[in-house]
């Protein structure tokens, strides 16, 4: 089977996935729906690990879909290392997504409507990853916003899911409004919508041309589709209102599907992206991930923080985008799904465990009761952080370097400002990750030195133990094979821990290890990413070093203010205190602007154009009604006494020669024969005469 | 003498498929003689081994004609000394015709008549007939066939040995000899002018041609009553509506295509050798036709009887491609009576449907049965909208074709006397509406009386009126292969 087959019967699959749960939803039982759409997912991960062995890259698949007058549209698949990359990406991500809530959607009773959307949702998203030309990625697009939509106030009951669901959507709107224009434009330009062709093309073009009002515009408007879609700037409101949907779908929408859509879409269509449509990306990116991360620094809320940290590093990811490192970017991509995946799946797990309490002031100490989770979430908060040995090191280093190397090829210092500040933002994020760890897992009194130690201690006491125990093999043999009970009891009893939820949160803790992408974990270029997607570091590679002390010095005063903060916890107070704080608490109160700008006026305005509808529209329409009743009644009468009555005349004339005629059929077969021959005369006569 | 037996042991071979026939027909009555008193199960058996038989004798026709005599059809061939001629119009009026009969075999079949085994042979002997009636071109031959096809019908319609079946055929009886009678006188004033009996012949046409005008139309009128009264044409039509109120309904369907058919196919192959203006004699008689059928047909409440009236109207139609005296005319009668034999092969098989629920052939008893069962409320609007000619169904293309053909003769010979025609006979179809439409309108906008009523149609009857509303409404849309077939069609 060639790939693009292949890939065509895999999105059949998960939409028979969708339209079947939608329609059984009530009759299957939760084993039944979550083994059929889990098999369907696994059936996708299998397809899209076979598609990379079969290794046709750069391929174009089309087919012929509609003419408009003699421009044909086609339906394009498009196959290259990028597809491949994110189409195992995402199906990977959303199969543990899946498996993690088996248990926790378990005795939800819209469980099969859930995962209804879920393929919905997956489907969208690979939808838009093989689309090769436009207008299909639009579609698919709008598709992603549907089905985010329908995720996110999936608990419809609550008013504030329905209203973080509209907000979604309708913030969403104005950027693919944009987005819209953007395509139209790129035909209008181009000529086509086929994205390898519009890169050629503008790869060959001159740096003047691609620098033209046109190209800048073209590129800003194609960036609103990802501005709202990756919850950039002005735009970003949705995203922490859209923690209302429930946890597993926020870990679907923060690491894979939904937000990834738009840093994915700048990729496929960088080379278009003319120098200052690349500046303002990097400038809005900066921002974004500075604003974002000051939000982080201060929730209470354990989603609400791992929102804002999406916030920032999308902001980040966007800064990549702009100055020009977009492997970067798409590596970070990479890596940030597994480890977002991971804590959101942690977080969800922990809401799990405590009963659905989100606020983290009233956590704590969970370290000893859920250690699984425990782990798994440290790891994932580690490769956030950006710690050496985790993922997140590697793929923030590589931007990072690359935002120095860009400022340091551009004339003004000024502009080495967007790395430092993307370094500020590095250090922050560690801060506000340890301060999470800390407020949900640590005992308010741990010291995660002392911690590090006692389990260093220990670990060297059982390995001490070991040796002794092979060394006096024979003297105590009872004992050890005791301790190794012993020990073998500890094993059963933790893996009897781990459920469906452990299990997803393990594998995405797994992936978020720097190993999994770098043989040397200090070194990003080293990395198997890199081979495919090609970067290279020219200088600056110090600054990796810079950013492990910045990353560390994160932790370390994340830790410090934390205790501090912790022994000072007011639980009733909703809002820290201080204007600043604050504003940052409230996201800079944009949705409250939105509300007075937007919304009020709109709001305001809304009856008075009700009004001029229904007195000034409606009366001209009224009237124009009430004329045609005063024709109809007219010619209502013509119908009546005029073409009735000649109606009337044709019928009584025409009864009445039928009666005349019927009067020859009296039934006897005298007369009928007669008439023969009286005809026979009568023509006789007919002809004579004439 | 040794040429004369080759040709006649020549034409027997040609002509053995048709004369397969008469062994049909010598082998059901034998096989009836000697099973009078067979119990009800080996009757049965019997029936259906007749059936198979009669079919087994129209497909072979075709499969030998199709088969291996192709070369005698292609450029047409004279055979028994100019009695019979083969071409392919002819073939394709042998396809009408059985079309008609095998339809019509089915119709009995599905609706349940109980017919004796004498049925089928009266029946082959009928098809027999009209067979030859196709082929011939010699006013013996022809009027043999007719009687042929005249005595089989008088049996048929008196089958039933009711009272009304025994008054409707001796009227018939009387009335069809009566036709013969004069058409025999007819034939041998002929026959007296020019010394032959075979009327496409040029000696025929010559020595007809040195008598005066009206003599010669007397005499061809006369001479084609016969005909007419096949055709139930005016003032051979008093027979229809009695003769149709009181037959079997299968029976009547037949001879409301079947032997009009063969009289066409007659009418054209003489009036297309005989050049004397015939066109006034015959637009009094369509016009007569059509105005008597539609005009009568009003008062009608029973609706055996008002198609029987429709049919003579129907009849005056067929013969306006008649008056066109061209091509195109000839071609879209063909079209016209190709269409109509569905249309009221449908429209008899719709009346005896409504009957089965309703047990009577009255208009009233119709009401509010299309909203008991709204398929045949469906299938009576579109059978009748067929009958009226209007779209969307092939009643509306038959008719387009044929006064578009005599628009075409009014344009070249510029007589009045066609454009009259032409007024009175679009004037007339919007009258006939006022008839047709009654059957629906009482079927679906009147309330029932009597409540619901039980019996069922069943999946085999309604698929069998399924297939000709299928006809109607798909040749409407695509006409172009009967038209390209009818276009190939060659007279000798």
């Amino acid at each position: 089977m060639s790939a693009d087959l292949v890939i065509l019967i895999n999105i059949l699959f998960y939409l028979f996935g969708f339209s079947f749960l939608l329609f059984k939803r009530n009759q299957l039982s939760e084993q039944s729906i979550g083994l059929l759409s889990i098999f369907i997912n696994f059936i996708g991960v299998l397809f899209s690990m076979g598609i990379r062995l079969s290794d046709i890259s750069g391929d174009v698949v089309s087919y012929n879909w509609f003419y408009i007058s003699d421009k044909l549209f086609t339906i394009d698949i498009l196959l290259n290392d990028l597809t491949y990359l994110m189409y195992f990406l995402v199906q990977f991500i959303a199969l543990w997504v899946q498996v993690f809530s088996l248990k926790y959607m378990h005795g939800d009773p819209s469980f099969g409507r859930y995962y209804a959307y879920l393929n919905l949702f997956i489907l969208a998203m690979i939808g838009i990853i093989i689309s090769g030309n436009l207008l299909m990625i639009f579609m698919f697009w709008e598709l992603v916003g549907l089905s985010s939509y329908l995720l996110i106030g999936f608990w419809y009951e609550k008013k504030a899911a329905t209203n973080a669901a509209m907000t979604a959507f309708l913030v969403n709107r104005i950027g693919d409004i944009g987005f819209f224009i953007g395509i139209l434009l790129i035909y209008r330009y181009f000529g086509t919508l086929d994205v390898t062709t519009i890169v050629k093309k503008a790869q060959l073009m001159s740096v003047i041309s691609l620098n033209s009002p046109i190209m800048t515009t073209i590129g800003l408007l194609l960036f609103c589709g990802c501005i709202a879609k990756s919850a950039q700037l002005p735009l970003q409101v949705w995203l922490p209102d859209a923690m209302e949907g429930p946890t597993p779908v926020s870990a679907l929408i923060h690491a894979a599907t939904m937000v990834a859509a738009g840093i994915f879409l700048m990729a496929r269509i960088e080379p278009v992206l003319s120098p200052d449509t690349h500046l303002v990306m990097a400038i809005l990116g900066m921002l974004t991930m500075f604003f974002g991360a000051c939000s982080a620094l201060l929730q209470y809320d354990i989603k609400k923080l791992l929102a804002f940290s999406t916030i920032s590093q999308l902001g980040l990811m966007v800064v990549g985008i702009g100055v020009g490192a977009v492997n970067t970017s798409l590596f970070h991509l990479v890596t940030h799904a597994f480890f977002k995946a991971g804590l959101f799946l942690s977080a969800g797990a922990v809401i799990e465990h405590l009963h659905h309490e989100q606020d983290m002031r009233k956590m704590g100490n969970l370290r000893r009761e859920i250690p699984i989770i425990y782990y798994s979430f440290s790891i994932c908060a580690a490769a956030l952080a950006g710690i050496p040995f985790f993922s997140g090191f590697l793929s923030k280093d590589a931007i990072l370097v690359a935002s120095f190397e860009w400022a340091s090829h551009q004339s003004k210092q000024i502009y080495f400002i967007i790395p430092t500040v993307c370094l500020v933002v590095s250090g922050m994020s560690a801060y506000y990750m340890m301060r999470q760890v800390f407020l949900v897992f640590l005992e308010r009194e741990d010291n995660p030195l002392e911690l590090i130690s006692s389990g260093a201690k220990s670990l060297y006491k059982n390995m001490a133990k070991r040796i002794e125990g092979i060394v006096n093999i024979e003297e105590d043999e009872e004992r050890q094979q005791a301790e190794i009970r012993h020990s073998e009891e500890d094993l059963l009893g933790f893996l009897s821990k781990i459920g469906s939820m452990e299990v997803s949160c393990i594998i995405m803790a797994i992936a978020s290890i720097g190993f999994v992408f770098a043989k040397n974990p200090f070194l990003p270029e080293s990395s198997w990413f890199f081979n495919t997607f090609h970067h290279e570091a020219k200088s600056y590679q110090w600054i990796s070093y810079i950013a492990i002390l910045v990353a560390l010095n994160g932790v370390l005063l994340g830790y410090i203010f934390t205790k501090d903060e912790s022994y000072q916890l007011n639980h009733e107070e909703l809002e820290p205190k201080g204007e600043i704080a604050n504003m940052m608490f409230k996201n800079y109160y944009l949705s409250e602007i939105y509300q007075i700008v937007f919304v009020r006026p709109l709001l305001w305005l809304s009856p008075k154009i009700y009004l001029f509808d229904r007195k000034i529209i409606d009366g001209v329409v009224n009237s124009i009604g009430n004329m045609t009743i005063v024709w109809a009644s007219f010619s209502h009468w013509f119908e009546r006494n005029i073409i009735d009555s000649f109606v009337g005349l044709v019928a009584n004339t025409s009864a009445k020669i039928g009666s005349f005629t019927r009067q020859i059929q009296n039934g006897k077969a005298q007369t009928y024969i007669i008439t023969i021959f009286v005809c026979l005369v009568l023509i006789m006569i007919l002809l004579i005469v004439k | 003498m040794l040429e004369k037996l080759t040709h006649i042991l020549f034409s027997s071979r040609v002509l053995l498929p048709d004369l397969l026939f008469g062994v049909v027909f010598l082998v059901i009555v034998a096989a009836i003689a000697f099973s009078q008193k067979l119990d009800a199960e080996r009757t049965y058996v019997l029936i259906n081994v007749l059936i198979i038989s009669v079919l087994i004798s129209l497909g072979f026709v075709f499969y030998a004609f199709f088969g291996f005599y192709t070369q005698y059809l292609e450029s047409g061939s004279v055979l028994f000394g100019k009695l019979i001629y083969l071409d392919s119009i002819g073939l394709y009026f042998k396809l009408i015709i059985s079309i008609a009969s095998v339809s019509v075999l089915i119709h009995v079949w599905v609706v349940g008549y109980k017919v004796v085994g004498e049925f089928y042979a009266m029946f082959v002997a009928l098809v027999w007939g009209l067979f030859i009636m196709t082929m011939t071109t010699n006013w013996l031959m022809l009027y043999v066939s007719l009687e042929m096809v005249s005595v089989c019908s008088y049996i048929l319609v008196v089958f039933n040995k009711g009272k009304d079946n025994s008054e409707a055929g001796i009227k018939y009886l009387l009335f069809g000899a009566s036709s013969s009678a004069i058409m025999l006188y007819g034939i041998s004033l002929l026959y007296g002018m020019t010394g032959s009996l075979n009327f496409v012949g040029q000696e025929f046409a010559t020595f007809l041609g040195q008598n005066p005008s009206w003599i010669v139309q007397i005499t061809v009128f006369m001479t084609i009553g016969g005909l007419l009264f096949k055709l139930s044409a005016v003032p051979f039509h008093s027979w229809t509506p009695d003769v149709y109120e009181a037959t079997p309904t299968p029976i009547v369907a037949f001879l409301s295509i079947a032997p009009k058919a063969a009289v066409i196919i007659v009418l054209i192959r003489l009036f297309s050798s005989l050049n004397i203006d015939f066109r006034m004699i015959l637009a009094v008689i369509i016009m007569a036709s059509i105005a008597i059928g539609n005009f009568s047909a009003l008062w009608q409440t029973n609706t055996k009887r008002m198609l029987g009236y429709s049919t003579i109207a129907h009849a005056g139609f067929m013969l306006v491609g008649l008056l066109a005296t061209n091509t195109i005319g000839i071609q879209s009668t063909i079209f016209y009576i190709t269409t109509y034999g569905f249309i009221t092969l449908a429209a008899f098989l719709l009346i005896d449907l409504l009957a089965l629920k309703t047990e009577s052939y009255e208009l009233e008893s119709l009401q509010g049965l299309g909203q008991e069962n709204i398929f045949l409320g469906l299938a009576a609007v579109i059978i009748m909208i067929a009958l009226v000619g209007l779209p969307p169904t092939v009643g509306f293309t038959g008719k387009l074709l044929l006064f578009t053909s005599l628009w075409g003769s009014y344009q070249t010979s510029g007589s009045n006397m066609l454009l009259v025609v032409l007024i009175f006979g679009l004037l007339n179809s919007a009258i006939s509406m006022f008839y047709y439409i009654k059957i629906p309108y009482y079927m679906i906008f009147k309330e029932s009386k009597i409540g619901v009523r039980r019996s069922q149609i069943g999946f085999i009857r309604n698929g069998f009126l399924l297939i000709f509303l299928f006809f109607i409404i798909y040749l409407f849309f695509s006409p172009s292969g009967l038209l390209n077939l009818i276009e190939t069609l060659k007279l000798v």
